[in-house]
């Protein structure tokens, strides 16, 4: 049997390469899209880490400025650019470690990587790591810190400068045969003037055309920027904020031996005035302190020249109360209004409210009865006259200071008017003196020869200073000559070549003025301090006038990102 | 009749896989383009922000054609990177920067022009230019830095130490189709730009 059969034919179908050929484009469109993604996010993950190490160096330094906010210190940092910060950002990963760089210097220094950096800064750099450590950024601040507590080298409620110019200087290390123009230059600290004032409203401190060689301090709650006024052709250094005021104290006028004074206290005697009287009354302790008592005022006056005199509340007239020396002609009023005081060579006024007292060098006490009716006069009108006490004439009378006229020297004591018009005036060395009135005038010189030393000039009536080199300190040396004035009188300082004084006068404005003048020490008073045309070097050997605390922690200068 | 059958099969499945990979395209396309613009407004962002951050806030102008502002960044790299004036502690200046926006091509370029050495603020130049001057500018001394970009402005948000910026980035996307007109796509940032330098 035959049977046929059929040879098979293979198969040709396109279903297989259709197939191979999808799959094979639909894999490049696949490749593509991934690497199009790939590439994608790749440059997004850097650019998230690139944003990632910023953040984290940003908020480094920012830990680092909060805590210096707080606590007006870098943790235990040595300032030599050490790390003084380093944490990790819990949400990244990301870290961070911040180096400082601190200029306790009185100069620029120089940091790694070539910036300078002023004194009294600190130059923090923080640098930030994603935790992959693929990228770095760091970011850096420049901060001024707050001051600190410093040593005032002018003090004064208002300060005015025109033309003028404030630096600082160490007369310790000026050359011993310096004899140029100026403080020597070795001795020169840089942005050490320090001036303040204790006002916080207005603008206390006006800069015109001058030159702050170091800081100024506004009053306390005061704001830098609105307290200190200055023009464009004005520059100054660091402005901070007392953390509390300056107290100038009131001058203490000491009391000097004379030379017929024995020490001994008046013998004791009972006074009673030679003639009755209804309205006062004398009396005298057994240490020679006498008490008057007016029908309105009490005065007590003791041997030494000390008084003090009070009066109650009169109508809308505040009580009264003073105090003073009738040696010294210093007096001071305490009270809600003022007693009428006046000390004269010859005699000793005060006039209260409606009565007064008038002591006078004759021995005698005038004193206005009840009927009197001018108010705030001493002893006038109709008055009752008293014998004074015998020790009244020998114990203060007597022993009224001397005027002086051109003397050739100085020496501790007591002084009435002092005018030095011609000539030089010599200081002695290591004295002190009270003087009412001190004059000098252009021509007049007072001088402390080189070798003198620790002279201190006590001045309660008027101050008058004039004339280039009216003041010749030689030891140029301010701590070695100071001034007291304890007056109300405007004190101009023309100045010179070698005006080196300390000068306090709380209850005066001082001037310094002239073309040229130049004052080398240290200034206080509670009054306004203007300078015109003049040079004032702040001597640091003086350790200034006073203290003050600048509450300012720090400011930032600036802000860089890497 | 099994050949037909295929036939038809396969044609149907060519037609599917063609119209996913013509969509798929298309997507892509958009994609890749929305991609692109975004990726031109954000390095403007970045080289902006780079750059701002050795500025000050004080210290620009700005308007529809560009900014311009002081920086402290040297193009001299033997010169630190950091300088502070010694005295006062504020940052020393050292050149001009300037965006220029030119309208006509949407692109960004970044001008430079050096001062005659680190200068405190106080003694700061007027500036190199004014806004005026900045389409003037010649196209080959500028770096492109962005294209596709029709506005950088700052919305007017800021403080001291950042300031918010818009960036807006067109395009058109070529659909591959006759009977379909390009498509313009739009992108638009806002970012905060971080300062540098304070204010003196």
């Amino acid at each position: 049997m035959k049977t046929s059969q059929k040879k098979r034919q293979p198969r040709k179908g396109i279903v297989l390469p259709a197939v191979f050929a999808v799959l094979l484009v639909l894999a490049f469109v696949v490749l593509g899209i991934t690497t199009m993604s790939t590439s994608s996010l790749r440059h997004t993950t850097f650019s998230i880490q690139d944003d990632q190490a910023l953040y984290a160096a940003d908020a480094g330094l920012t830990r680092a400025l909060a805590e210096y906010q707080a606590n007006s210190n870098f943790s235990d940092a040595s300032g030599s650019g050490q790390t003084v910060y380093s944490g990790k950002i819990a949400s990244t990963g990301a870290l961070y470690s911040v180096n400082l760089y601190s200029n306790d210097t009185s100069a620029p220094i120089t940091v790694p990587g070539g910036a300078e950096i002023p004194p009294n800064t600190a130059l923090l750099v923080s640098e930030g790591t994603t935790a992959s450590k693929r990228s770095k950024r760091r970011s850096a601040v420049l901060v001024q810190k707050g001051l600190g507590t410093v040593q005032v080298g002018s003090l004064a409620n208002a300060i005015k400068s025109e033309n003028s110019k404030f630096f600082a200087f160490d007369s310790r290390k000026e050359a011993a045969d310096y004899v140029g123009t100026g403080v020597d230059p070795n001795s020169l600290v840089s942005q050490q003037a320090v001036i303040a004032t204790n006002e916080a409203s207005g603008t206390p401190v006006e800069l015109t055309n001058s030159e702050v060689n170091g800081s100024i301090l506004v009053g306390p709650g005061g704001d830098p920027n609105a307290q200190v006024s200055k023009d464009s052709n004005s520059t100054t250094g660091q402005v901070g904020v007392l953390t509390e005021k300056i107290e100038i104290p009131d001058i203490d006028v000491p009391a000097l031996p004379a030379d017929d004074d024995s020490g001994d206290p008046p013998v004791p005697a009972t006074y009673k005035p030679t003639s009755a009287s209804d309205h006062i009354s004398f009396s005298q302790a057994s240490d020679g302190t006498m008490t008057i008592i007016n029908q309105c005022f009490k005065c007590i006056i003791q041997p030494n020249g000390d008084f003090e005199v009070s009066e109650d509340a009169y109508g809308s007239n505040g009580a009264k109360h003073a105090k003073g020396n009738l040696l010294t002609g210093q007096y001071t009023n305490l009270g809600g209004s003022n007693f009428d005081i006046a000390i004269e060579d010859d005699a000793f006024l005060i006039g209260g409210d409606w009565h007064g007292i008038k002591m006078a060098s004759d021995g005698t006490f005038a004193v206005d009865p009840p009927s009197n009716s001018s108010s705030s006069v001493w002893a006038s009108g109709n008055t009752q006259t008293f014998t004074a006490p015998a020790w009244v004439q020998a114990g203060i009378f007597d022993k009224i200071p001397p005027d002086e006229t051109n003397p050739t020297d100085l020496d501790s004591g007591y002084y009435g008017d002092v005018e030095i018009t011609s000539g030089i005036t010599e200081l002695v060395d290591s004295s002190t003196m009270v003087i009412r009135n001190l004059e000098i005038n252009s021509g007049g010189q007072l001088n402390l020869p080189k070798d003198g030393k620790d002279v201190t000039i006590y001045v309660t009536g008027s101050l008058k200073i004039n004339g280039l080199n009216a003041i010749l300190n030689e030891t140029r040396s301010a701590p070695n000559l100071k001034i007291y004035y304890t007056g109300k009188e405007p004190v101009e300082v023309s100045g010179g070549g070698s005006s080196f004084v300390t000068l306090f006068a709380p209850d005066a404005p001082i001037t310094l003025s002239g073309e040229g003048s130049t004052f080398y020490g240290a200034l206080a008073t509670r009054k306004a301090l203007t300078l015109k045309d003049a040079e004032f070097y702040y001597d640091v050997a003086t350790e200034g006038v006073g203290t003050g605390t600048d509450g300012t922690t720090m400011k930032i200068l600036a802000h860089q990102r890497l | 009749m099994e050949v037909l059958i295929v036939a038809v099969l396969l044609f149907s499945l060519l037609s599917l896989v063609t119209n996913f990979l013509v969509k798929g395209k298309r997507m892509t396309v958009k994609t890749e383009a929305l991609s692109s613009l975004q990726r031109e407004a954000t390095k403007l962002s970045r080289a902006l922000g780079r750059d701002l951050a050795r500025a000050c806030g004080d210290r620009y102008q700005w308007g529809t054609e560009g900014i311009i502002f002081l920086s402290t960044k040297s193009t001299d790299s033997a010169q630190p990177t950091l300088e502070f004036d010694s005295a006062t502690g504020m940052v020393l200046w050292k050149k001009w920067v300037a965006y220029s926006l030119d309208s006509e091509t949407q692109t960004v370029r970044r001008y430079t022009q050096d001062l005659a050495g680190p200068t405190p603020d106080q003694f700061a130049p007027p500036s190199a230019w004014d806004l005026a001057d900045l389409a003037g500018l010649p196209v080959n001394e500028g770096k492109t830095v962005a294209n596709n970009i029709l506005e950088f402005v700052p919305t007017g948000k800021a403080d001291s130490q950042s300031m918010e910026f818009r960036i807006v980035a067109v395009g058109r996307v070529p659909l591959g189709n006759m009977a379909e007109k390009d498509k313009e796509l739009r992108v638009e940032i806002k970012t905060m730009l971080r300062l540098g330098s304070v204010a003196p």
